[in-house]
């Protein structure tokens, strides 16, 4: 009876239960989607300050910029390649091949130098000498060897041997080997006097059957004299300049281009620069020669003197627009200098120059195109391709840009850019009309500029317009200059404090 | 075994109902032990009392249902949807939900008086969220260019293991209960601070944040950066029981009965803290930080791509430390009558204020038992200012000294749920003799 009240409770609960799930939501689970309002966001997408400065840290090219006290700013234009010589080029290490026979008590040995060099006192450095005799005497003799142009602490070198008998004929005797690190060696004719004398136990003086002298290899710390000519080629370098990179019209002022050659000199001797070659290329592909009288005289460094050992000499040479036709052949939208230079050691070949290297000696050349920002700019198009990809915007519907931008240069900047199909043909530009123009910041009679007022700009992509977007695969971006007074070539200098500030933001409708 | 089936059957058929339930239902089970668990001081009927694996889970929100935000697109999706905001969603909005376990209690009666105790895992939570982060969600930030717009959202987690030891004493008319507890906190979030204010420049579009938010966490929440949050949650755990986290509470009521029909009641309960040591994780993220931009000079010649939401979050900060806190239980008031009518009909009201993380939620709740001989059922009809009406049913099953129940509040919740802002389950059972 309790069994049969509870299932009929319960058969009677299960028909309005049923009920309840027929009318339950079956698609209660939330999918998220969009409706028909608008879904828009706005976001930031640049703020930058765009200056010279800037823009050359960044730069991942051969490039630095110089700020004079004054905050004017000058881009140096280098490579990485240097002219360098050490020692080793002027007096390299000499191995010591083949003994040198003694055939007398006294022998004079020619140091393996150029002929046309004289060293007249030199400071040996991890060299060696070794000798060897033979007698046939049949009793110990005893060989003392004098070098008289090698002194240390004003001793002469001097050094005593004994060839012992042990019933062997001949007697042999092979030194160790004995180093003459820090020996001075002073001579006005190139040669080493090597004295022996050799004697038997009862004092009789005899001459050796055999005498040799060898060397491992010679190296000196210091070397005086005369130490000959020598020519080291600096050719087919390049720097890339690349100020004209996206030139396509208009032309240029700079008031005073250089190409700067410095030198660093520990080598107590001259050294002299002879250019062969200084060639600049535009843009165009049209190749001009610099022409200077130092081009065809060469340019003397600095050496140091007797008292200045080791010290470093600095020489900075510039070909400016006094010395040379630099500015003209520049302002053709140079591309690339080219230069082919060597470096003269004793150019003169006076040998009675007298100058010395160390085992540390070294000269440094380094060649590089200097340009002060100073000049005109008058009505140059620059102009450059980027590639872009558009596929993360696929949800959005339409976009509005605003733009906030300053401009602290006294130059007029015109923008454009041009949304290109896969064929590069024009589908829609940016701005309307022939571009955005970013007027010059006023100049003061100081020649510099107050700061740019804030310009405010929207650019609207309504759905159709950011449709015909979407199909594009390129962005030519291209740009006007006239810098203030242009028309006059008036030049203006261009500050490190001055920039361009520049800040978009984005309204986008989307669709979720 | 034939009424084991019937109540498990029984069970399963109320199984899928799902409402709010905040204690209404437990003035029909006074004289039991569920009965103490909304005031102590209803006196037990038998010498000894059991309760077994009583599980109550609910949840409540102040603000709006899904469908007072929601609508259905031409493809059948759902989408926030912004012509509904205004009338739904208020400034601030809660949404809150609970789950107690009692896995057992016992009371013996000695002479007057009874001893209770047992253990019960508790665990509640709340979101609070303003009704503008709902609107910057719907319509995207273009619509609140140079507004400063209130995003910031609390959350609250409390979890923990309970084990009292109580009495109660009757004299006369007038009986009182009191239950001393230890806890032992297993998981929790407290937000101290939730301010957050989004705004988006006019001049273009900068996006700014001024933070001043502090969050706490012990054992639940690892913050590693802002998109990579990780919450080790576990439905019941005893992490930390007797090690850490300790704390203490009480619960408190009485009776009152006039001639033998009417009694009214009013208790007090989970008035206590727990001291949170357990890794206790204090997050904080004070200060302006704004995304202006990309230096687009800091990209030249780089193909790398920009993530504008990755720069924006990059700028957020936040500081981590360890430091110990301490938190107040989810307290709860009742003030309640019991009316017999006769052998067959009760009638209860009960009015309920319960502060659930520092937020208010008030009730009153009228109920209607009908009393078979094995079988007791109810009507619950439960006011409250977010839900104006919601009807409970109440079942058990007396089968001897054993009883089974299921109490679910709102029970239009199983026709409409995408309309529903409350739904409760009460489920149990107890031996007495």
């Amino acid at each position: 009876m309790l069994l049969f009240r509870i299932f009929r409770f319960a058969s009677l609960a299960f028909v309005p239960l049923l009920c309840m799930w027929s009318c339950f939501e079956k698609d209660s689970g939330l999918q998220v989607g969009g409706g028909e309002e608008d879904y828009e966001i706005a976001i930031p997408l640049i703020n930058s300050r765009i200056s010279v400065t800037k823009i050359a840290g960044v730069s991942k090219g051969n490039t630095a910029i110089i700020v004079s006290p004054g905050g004017k700013i000058s881009v140096l234009y280098k490579n990485n390649n240097v002219l360098s010589k050490t020692v080793a080029s002027v007096f390299p290490p000499f191995p010591g091949l083949f003994p040198y026979i003694l055939n007398d008590t006294l022998t004079r040995v020619k140091l393996p130098v150029d002929p046309s060099q004289l060293v007249k006192k030199a400071i040996f450095k991890d060299t060696k000498i070794i000798f060897y005799f033979e007698s046939k005497e049949t009793s110990d003799v005893r060989v003392t060897m004098r070098i008289p142009e090698l002194t240390k602490n004003n001793i002469v070198f001097e050094r005593e041997f004994i060839l012992k008998y042990s019933n062997m004929s001949p007697m042999k005797l092979q030194t160790d080997q004995i180093s003459v690190d820090g020996w001075t060696y002073k001579s006005e004719t190139n040669t080493m006097t090597f004295q022996y004398g050799a004697t038997l136990l009862s004092g009789k003086r005899i001459i050796l059957d055999n005498a040799f002298m060898n060397f491992d290899i010679l190296k000196f710390s210091y070397i005086e004299g005369y130490l000959g000519y020598f020519s080291f080629p600096l050719d087919g370098n390049i720097i890339d300049v690349g100020l004209f990179n996206q030139w396509q019209s208009g032309s240029f002022d700079f008031t005073d281009p250089k190409i700067t050659i410095s030198l660093d000199n520990t080598f107590g001797i001259p050294v002299r620069s002879k250019i062969n070659k200084f060639e600049l290329t535009s843009v165009t592909g049209k190749t001009l020669n610099l022409e200077s009288p130092f081009v065809d005289s060469g340019i003397d460094y600095a050496y140091p003197g007797f008292n200045e050992i080791d010290m470093i000499k600095t020489t900075h040479f510039e070909f400016n627009k006094n010395n040379s036709n630099i500015q003209d052949i520049f302002n053709e939208k140079t591309k690339t200098l080219s230069y082919d230079i060597n470096a003269l050691v004793n150019p003169l070949q006076d040998t009675t120059i007298k100058g010395y290297v160390t085992d540390n000696s070294y000269f440094v050349v380094r060649v590089a195109v200097e340009v002060p920002l100073q000049g005109s700019v008058h009505q140059v198009i620059v102009a450059d391709t980027l590639d872009i990809n558009l596929d993360d915007f696929k949800k959005v519907k339409a976009a509005e840009f605003k733009t906030n931008i300053s401009n602290d240069f006294p130059m007029d900047i015109k923008v454009q850019a041009y949304f290109l199909d896969e064929n590069n043909k024009s589908i829609l530009s940016l701005f309307k009309d022939d571009g955005l123009l970013i007027p010059a910041a006023p100049l003061n009679s100081n020649g510099t500029t107050s700061p740019g007022v804030i310009r405010s700009e929207i650019i609207d992509f309504d759905s159709v317009r950011f449709d015909k977007v979407r199909q594009s695969k390129r962005l030519a971006v291209v740009g006007q200059i006239n810098t203030t007074g242009s028309d006059m070539k008036n030049p203006v200098w261009i500050y490190d404090n001055y920039g361009i500030n520049l800040q978009v933001g984005a309204k986008l409708k989307l669709e979720l | 075994m034939s009424r084991q089936i019937a109540v498990i059957w029984t069970l399963f058929m109320f199984s899928g109902l799902s409402s709010a339930a905040q204690g209404a239902s437990f003035l029909f089970m006074k004289g039991s032990i569920p009965g103490t668990f909304i005031n102590p001081g209803l006196v037990l009927d038998k010498t000894v009392n059991i309760s077994v694996a009583g599980l109550s889970a609910s949840f409540t929100t102040n603000g709006p249902s899904i469908n007072d935000v929601t609508s259905k697109n031409s493809s059948g999706d759902r989408y926030i949807d912004v012509k509904k905001i205004p009338d739904n969603v208020y400034p601030k909005n809660d949404i809150t939900a609970a789950l107690d376990i009692h896995t057992l209690d016992i009371g013996i009666k000695t002479g007057l008086v009874t001893w209770l105790t047992g253990h019960a895992y508790r665990s509640s939570a709340n979101i609070n969220y303003p009704g503008s982060l709902v609107e910057l969600a719907a319509k995207g930030n273009a619509a609140f260019v140079g507004q400063k717009v209130s995003i910031g959202t609390s959350v609250d987690v409390s979890a923990y293991n309970e084990i009292y030891l109580g009495a109660q004493v009757k004299a006369s008319a007038f009986s009182i209960g009191l239950r001393g507890k230890i806890l032992y906190g297993a998981a929790n979030i407290l937000t101290e601070k939730s301010s957050v204010i989004f705004q988006t420049k006019a001049d273009y579009y900068q996006l700014e944040l001024e933070n001043d938010y502090l969050l706490r966490s012990s054992g639940l929440l690892r913050y590693h950066s802002l998109d990579s949050i990780t919450l080790d949650y576990k439905p019941v755990t005893f992490e930390n029981l007797f090690f850490n986290n300790r704390g203490f509470a009480f619960d408190v009521g009485a009776t009152y009965t006039i001639g033998d029909k009417l009694m009214i009641s009013a208790s007090a309960l989970d008035i206590g803290y727990i001291n949170w040591d357990f890794f206790p994780r204090k997050y904080s993220s004070k200060g302006v930080f704004s995304f202006e931009g990309i230096d687009i000079l800091d990209f030249l010649g780089d193909s790398i791509s920009i993530s504008v939401s990755d720069s924006l979050l990059n700028s957020v900060k936040v500081t981590s430390s360890l430091e110990n806190y301490k938190t107040s239980l989810s307290n709860r008031f009742t003030f309640g009558c019991a009316y017999d009518m006769n052998d067959h009909w009760s009638f209860n009201a009960l009015f309920l204020t319960n502060k659930n993380f520092g937020y208010r939620y008030n009730q009153f709740s009228v109920s209607l038992l009908r009393k078979f001989s094995f079988f007791h059922t109810g009507l619950i009809c439960t006011f409250a200012k977010n839900n104006l009406f919601a009807f409970g049913l109440y079942g058990k099953i007396n089968a001897g000294p054993f009883s089974a129940y299921l109490n679910a509040e709102n029970v239009l919740a199983v026709f409409r749920p995408l309309d529903s802002k409350s739904g409760g389950l009460r489920i149990g059972t107890t031996l007495q003799f």
